[in-house]
């Protein structure tokens, strides 16, 4: 009936609208605003697909009903690199990339530009966050099977963004130009220098001359506040429209999408919108609590999240005592320190990395989640987290003999997971998978 | 998951009560700073105060620039400052006679001997001990100004989010 | 059956397809959701917005700036920077003040009604001493820095913008038929010694 004719007088069905009553006004003024809404909502639909997106990625897109609190890592990883942007761009505002300015920039951002402190500490919590969010999202793919077909793109793509996110911190790491910033890329940089024949000249080329400097800065700078977050958006789109082709998958790895009602529904599915937007909404704000905590009241987490050598400005001369990446980077940090060669130990850090991509071919079990799989897969699994874990405290911490020889234990644990994992999934027995998620 | 809770509320009120305001011993410690530190070191982000010695002179006299101290608190950390402060001893192979127990070698001298001499008629132990907290307190703060106002915001922020939180979910879940 | 392992974290149980929530269930309660989620978008976007404002080491860049007369010649003009902008000091010479009563019908505002002055300089000379003028060296039509002319034709010393064409006499003030609307500004400034100004303390 509302906006199906010319005349003013559509819609408008009660003949308790004619008798002028300041209430009735204000309900037709009410629904006459909305009816300007609809109208220019369908204006904007004919030229946009919105409905059309809406009804694809929240309405109609049907979801397992049985997803868990992983599942909402997704969303809470897209809320963290909004605010890595929103905060990055007001940061950017007030720093300066030279190696004269950058240092104090940063303490003018921290003492005097209004609410300065408060841009810096979510910047620097949030990078922390960041890998804390995509490091478990990533345990639970490999947890329930999500790279298996028909997700291994979905897989490849969030390798490829796990690499990108790696290299933005690694370039903005730079910028604040500490001691831990510059001897960080001091050595880091030199890594390339073990290609042969080409690796001193290539090296060279990424610093743009002998040593970091601030040349390096700033092209760094152009990076990490340009190029890479416009490559990690294309590829966070790419990763959701790949997911939504296929389907989500679920905690039980049952496929819920060859079981259909007779309007095509999967008998198992939900809609994602309202339910799971909720959930995730409510993911997200317990989330920010959690963020908030660290950010207003432990922003330098004992020393991981800020670290207290980076509080001295770059001294091109004298290296600290004690030098580590981030906290995130040290479990392959400490496989690079494990392995007494130089190239040795490159090759070894950079497979490390390389053989999760592999992960949806090396694995050659019958069933995808770890529910139904078999004691071999869940000890390899349990190993590699907890190499995962004593890698990353070995190296952020000094070395020793012993340490070395727990650091190469724990890097063949590690190893074993990807390179045994398509004898110990063939021969390992399964449980039996259900057509039906259990109730 | 709700340990995790409990664990991060924990956390958040013990550093929200433990971070009491100490305007008064900061303000003592930053007339002490001036008094015995500011000739040597420099407090580049506080103040532009031209007090300290010009580099080439500080070269010559301890063969190395005394360092600015503006954020050697988050450097070293609190509890470091108090030990080194109080961490001289005689050694009279030493240029300047006093070594240090966490710096061995170290081309300070003892400037906050003359709080502590007898026949200057000066502190006592215990007075002694609150002027090199002062310090420290002063320092700790030149390393953060921003600090308590960080805790106020912080407060409101996480009451903030912890009623509506609660509020979405009695809202939006059906039991 | 499946066997949990305790690597999981929290497991739901499988729930039945449900058709929808029901949102509207307390209307007070969503009205609350609503207006604390805007008090925090609100309260979120205080500090991108706050942290545009000057902070107070840029606002003392702007400070006073004290100039030192007693070196100048009479005619002389010197130039320095205050709050970026170019501030002219022009020592008169008797000439330049005796013409400043003649030809004001050819001036737009000659008795300075516009506020483009402080109080201190709101007289016929449009300054404290009438020797010393002082003006904001910018051009009230679009900011161009007009040229000094102190030898003028027929008439002793005026100003030229060569953007528009504008003119000003020895007092700043403003011509007739030309693009400027208004007076040249005299920046706030006192003495603070016999031949010793002070810019923008007041």
């Amino acid at each position: 009936m509302s906006g199906a004719g010319n005349s003013p007088r559509d819609g408008l069905q009660d003949p308790e609208r004619v008798s002028g009553d300041k209430a009735t006004h204000i309900k037709r003024r009410e629904r006459h605003g909305q009816r300007t809404l609809k109208k220019l909502f369908k204006w904007l639909d004919t030229r946009l697909p919105i409905m059309n997106t809406w009804k694809r990625y929240a309405s109609d897109y049907y979801v397992p009903n049985n997803l868990n609190l992983y599942y909402c890592l997704g969303a809470i990883a897209l809320v963290v690199l909004f605010n890595q942007l929103l905060s990055g761009i007001w940061l950017t505002m007030f720093y300066t990339p030279t190696i004269a300015g950058a240092f104090d920039s940063i303490e003018i951002i921290m003492r005097e530009v209004h609410f300065g402190w408060l841009f810096r500490y979510l910047h620097s919590t949030g990078a922390s966050a960041f890998f804390i969010v995509l490091y478990l999202h990533l345990f639970r793919g490999l947890l329930y099977g999500s790279y298996q077909k028909p997700r291994e793109f979905v897989w490849i793509l969030g390798m490829l963004l796990l690499m990108l996110i790696l290299a933005e911190a690694f370039f903005g790491y730079l910028l604040p130009w500490g001691q831990m910033s510059y001897w960080g890329a001091q050595v880091m940089t030199s890594l390339l220098g073990v290609i042969p024949y080409v690796g001193d000249t290539l090296v060279a080329w990424v610093r743009g001359d002998y040593g970091v400097g601030q040349t390096t800065l700033q092209r760094f700078f152009a990076l990490h506040v340009i190029a890479i977050p416009l490559l990690i958006l294309l590829f966070v789109w790419l990763h959701i429209v790949a997911l939504h082709h296929v389907g989500s998958n679920n905690p039980e790895g049952i496929d819920i999408y060859r079981i259909r009602d007779k309007k095509g529904r999967p008998l198992d599915g939900m809609p994602f919108y309202p339910v799971y937007f909720i959930k995730d909404f409510l993911a997200v704000l317990l989330f920010l609590t959690l963020f908030c905590v660290v950010v207003f009241f432990y922003p330098d987490a004992g020393g991981l999240f800020l670290e207290p050598n980076n509080f001295i400005p770059a001294n091109r001369l004298l290296t600290p005592d004690h030098i580590s990446p981030a906290w995130y980077m040290t479990p392959f940090y400490a496989m690079l320190r494990a392995i007494p060669h130089k190239t040795g130990g490159v090759l070894v850090m950079c497979s490390a990395v390389l053989l999760l991509f592999l992960v949806p071919w090396l694995d050659k079990s019958p069933v995808r989640s770890m529910r139904y799989k078999g004691m071999y897969s869940k000890f390899a699994l349990a190993g590699l987290v907890g190499s995962f874990f004593i890698l990353g405290y070995f190296g952020l911490t000094e070395m020793t003999s012993w340490r070395q020889w727990g650091a190469r234990f724990c890097t063949l644990v590690y190893f074993g997971y990807f390179l045994f994992m398509p004898i110990y999934t063939r021969v390992e027995r399964c449980a039996r998978v259900p057509d039906r998620i259990p109730v | 998951m709700i340990h995790t809770m409990a664990l991060f509320l924990i956390l958040f009120f013990n550093a929200w009560f433990a971070h009491s305001d100490q305007m008064t011993q900061r303000r003592h410690g930053e007339s002490l700073f001036f008094d015995y530190c500011s000739g040597c070191h420099t407090l580049r982000y506080v103040s532009h105060s031209q007090l300290a010695m010009p580099e080439v002179e500080a070269n010559r006299w301890f063969g190395k620039v005394p360092p600015d101290l503006s954020l050697t608190a988050r450097v070293h950390g609190a509890q470091w400052l108090a030990t080194y402060l109080t961490g001289f001893y005689p050694d009279t192979h030493q240029p300047f006679g006093v070594n240090n127990r966490l710096i061995p070698g170290v081309s300070m001298p003892n400037v906050l001997a003359p709080l502590q001499d007898k026949t200057l008629n000066a502190l006592n132990q215990q007075t002694y001990q609150q002027a090199i907290d002062d310090i420290v307190i002063f320092l700790v703060y030149a390393a953060e100004p921003t600090k308590s106002i960080r805790y106020q915001i912080g407060v409101g922020v996480i009451i903030f989010l912890g009623v509506f939180f609660t509020l979405c979910r009695l809202v939006f879940v059906k039991k | 059956m499946a066997d949990y392992t305790s690597i999981d974290l929290v497991d739901q149980p499988a729930t039945p397809p449900s058709s929808s929530l029901e949102i509207h269930r307390n209307r007070l309660l969503l009205n609350g959701v609503r207006v604390l989620g805007g008090v925090g978008a609100l309260c979120a976007l205080t500090p991108f917005i706050a942290s545009w404002n000057p902070t107070d080491a840029t606002k003392k860049t702007g400070g006073p700036v004290q100039v030192d007369l007693s070196q100048m010649q009479p005619g002389q003009k010197m130039t320095v920077e205050w709050r970026g902008k170019p501030i002219w000091i022009i020592r008169r010479t008797p000439a330049m003040l005796a013409q400043l009563e003649q030809d004001e019908q050819l001036l737009r505002d000659p008795e300075s009604r516009e506020q483009q002055q402080p109080q201190a300089a709101q007289n016929h000379f449009r300054s404290i001493k009438p020797e010393y003028l002082v003006l904001v060296g910018l051009c009230t039509h679009l900011g161009c820095s007009p040229v000094y002319k102190p030898n003028g034709e027929a008439i002793p010393g005026r100003f030229f913008c060569p953007c528009h064409g504008s003119q000003f006499d020895m007092a700043g003030r403003v011509y007739k038929h030309v693009p400027a609307p208004t007076n040249l500004e005299v920046p706030p400034y006192r003495f603070i010694q016999e031949h010793v100004i002070e810019i923008g303390a007041i």
